[in-house]
């Protein structure tokens, strides 16, 4: 999809210039008040830009220069809200339909699917009222699937969930990208949301375009190290599942250059991606390596230094093992007992128990 | 039980009334839909207008419709030359005066369930593919429901009860234009008659009672069902 506008906002101007990939999960991600929710709502026709091109697929949403602004019903979007918006004088049934074209659902395949992906068999005879909030956003998903859309907009859709329901949803979101093949724009500003979902990333900063890629390449990027918080600096690796431990409950990861990281159990099968975030301050470096019947640690990691970020209290070390990288925590005493370089060799000592379930996904 | 002459002051009244508020009811959420969703010019001067009759003696209401609808009137006369309708001292003309008496009242009611209509349903049935008219029948009609009750209840109330602008406008005949209140202000005007009023009186106060009853139990029940508990 072609997005080229400007557009004013409360406090600032969102000026953006970029293309997204037509399929997969784009995640938007910035702070609050940064224009993600403005920028769909530009997408959506819910708000207007002062001047751009908007388009998606064969369909144009808006050009200035053609005098084109397509109204938001007749653009295909579906758009999942913050807060469900069920339809109050409507019982689920009547609000799943609503957007819903019989005729084009021959035998209502689309209905049954979607029915069963969001298990909401149960609640069609319920008024909004009387659901939970996961319940209610499971229903306002399938009602603008059912719409059959060319492109999903999501507006942090699991904000208003506690955090359980937000686990339970986001299986459903992974499922629902895979099973119906559709293009999401999914804004957020929760890392894990990202971890979990992301094929594509877009970092907004003050109504401007600050990073855009595959979301290993910008949650490793330097830019991003505000965002990520100051004890939450981590790397994003992409790996894949190469062994299990014949003993233990404990998965290897295959780095990419050869290397193995153990972690606890994954369930997959052999050479399944996963996608997995190591904090930085996780990370201890040594210069020799130690044999394992002298450490407990399992995970010995040869890697280059690429980068050493100094800063006030601490300094970043950014590592690259095979095409994936690592930040690492140390002080600055120990960056000069160590006398580290860029270019040197060294060896990263990661604890398998500090990779926990929420810090991997499998794809 | 009632006399003849009481069921027609009745049957007359419930005629206007019904009439009054059918008539004006779609003009009313018009007029309520322009001044909360519209901008323009001459939005307070129509605001205004649209409040007049509140405030404004009825007498003068009724006035007002006597030198404009009557045979000779401004309006009046071009309705009795090319479609030879004439409403002047029928009960048409008495709906008419009370719909205009009650309109402020209707048009309050309503506003207020507009006003408090979730903008982000409308927007979130747009995404749907719901064209401005569906989104208008399908949600924000509903959705105003109990405002439309209680602004038709209370205009129709406030119908019933009309009295001034009536008898100025079309005159108290009876059988045609003597609605229960006209026929009251007779009965009162005639010695002796106290025991006929007291009778009017008793079933004006009935009606009034049956008429707010309905309200609430209608607007209960729609009630319930916009917020969904149990629904039917």
């Amino acid at each position: 999809m072609k997005i080229k506008l400007n557009a004013v906002l409360n406090e600032f101007e969102l000026c953006i210039d970029t293309e997204i990939a037509d399929s997969g999960i784009c995640v938007i991600f910035g702070r609050s008040g940064s224009g993600k929710t403005s920028l769909i709502n530009l997408i959506a026709g819910l708000e207007t830009p002062i001047s751009g091109v908007i388009s998606h697929g064969d369909q144009c949403f808006y050009d200035s220069d053609k005098n084109i602004n397509l109204p938001t019903h007749q653009r295909d979007i579906g758009y999942v809200f913050q807060q469900a918006r069920l339809f109050p004088h409507l019982d689920v049934n009547a609000n799943l339909r609503y957007g819903y074209n019989e005729t084009a659902d021959a035998n209502q395949v689309l209905l049954k699917r979607v029915i069963d992906l969001l298990q909401i068999d149960a609640l069609l005879k319920r008024f909004p009222s009387s659901l939970s909030g996961g319940e209610q956003q499971r229903v306002a998903i399938g009602r603008a699937l059912l719409k059959r859309p060319k492109l999903l907009l999501m507006d942090e859709p699991l904000s208003s969930l506690d955090h359980p329901r937000k686990k339970e949803l986001l299986t459903y979101l992974e499922q629902l990208n895979k099973t119906f093949k559709l293009p999401i724009l999914y804004v957020t500003h929760s890392l894990d949301e990202v971890l979990y979902l992301a094929d594509e990333m877009l970092v907004l900063d003050q109504g401007k375009l600050l990073l855009q890629g595959d979301v290993e390449s910008v949650w490793n990027h330097p830019k991003m190290k505000p965002w990520l918080g100051h004890d939450q600096q981590c790397a994003l690796l992409h790996t894949k599942v190469s062994a299990q431990h014949p003993k233990h409950p404990l998965t290897a990861l295959d780095l990419g250059d050869g290397q193995q990281l153990w972690v606890t159990t994954i369930n997959s099968e052999f050479g399944a991606p996963v996608r997995l975030r190591i904090y930085a301050k996780d990370i201890s470096l040594t210069a020799e390596k130690a044999t394992r019947t002298q450490t407990s640690i399992r995970n010995i990691i040869k890697a280059c230094i690429v980068d050493i970020d100094i800063q006030q209290t601490n300094v970043s070390i950014k590592l690259a093992l095979g095409s994936n990288f690592l930040w690492a925590d140390i002080t600055l005493w120990a960056l000069e007992d160590l006398q580290l370089s860029v270019g040197q060799h060294i060896y990263a000592q990661i604890k398998g128990v500090s990779i926990k379930n929420q810090d991997w996904v499998t794809n | 039980m009632l006399s003849e002459f009481e069921i027609q002051a009745i049957s007359l009244s419930l005629k206007v009334a019904v009439s009054a508020v059918g008539i004006s009811l779609p003009f009313a959420i018009l007029s309520a839909w322009l001044l909360t969703r519209t901008q323009f010019w001459l939005k307070p001067l129509f605001d205004a207008l649209l409040h007049l009759p509140l405030v404004l003696p009825p007498v003068v209401i009724g006035y007002l419709l006597l030198i404009s609808f009557s045979p000779n009137g401004f309006i009046g006369a071009p309705l009795a030359k090319y479609l030879n309708i004439n409403i002047s001292f029928s009960w048409q003309g008495a709906a008419l005066a009370s719909a205009i008496v009650a309109f402020p009242l209707m048009v309050r009611a309503i506003r207020l369930s507009l006003l408090a209509v979730d903008r982000n349903l409308e927007q979130a049935a747009s995404t749907l593919g719901a064209s401005p008219l569906r989104v208008f029948s399908t949600i924000t009609l509903p959705l105003m429901i109990p405002g439309i009750i209680s602004g038709v209840i209370l205009a129709f109330a406030r119908s019933l009860g009309e009295f001034g602008a009536t008898i100025t406008f079309v005159s108290n005949i009876p059988e045609i234009t003597r609605t229960i209140p006209l026929a009251m202000y007779s009965f009162i005007q005639t010695p002796g008659a106290e025991y006929q009023a007291l009778r009017l009186c008793i079933i004006a106060i009935i009606i009034a009672l049956l008429a707010l009853i309905a309200s609430y139990w209608l607007e209960h029940k729609t009630l319930q069902k916009i917020s969904g508990n149990k629904g039917l």
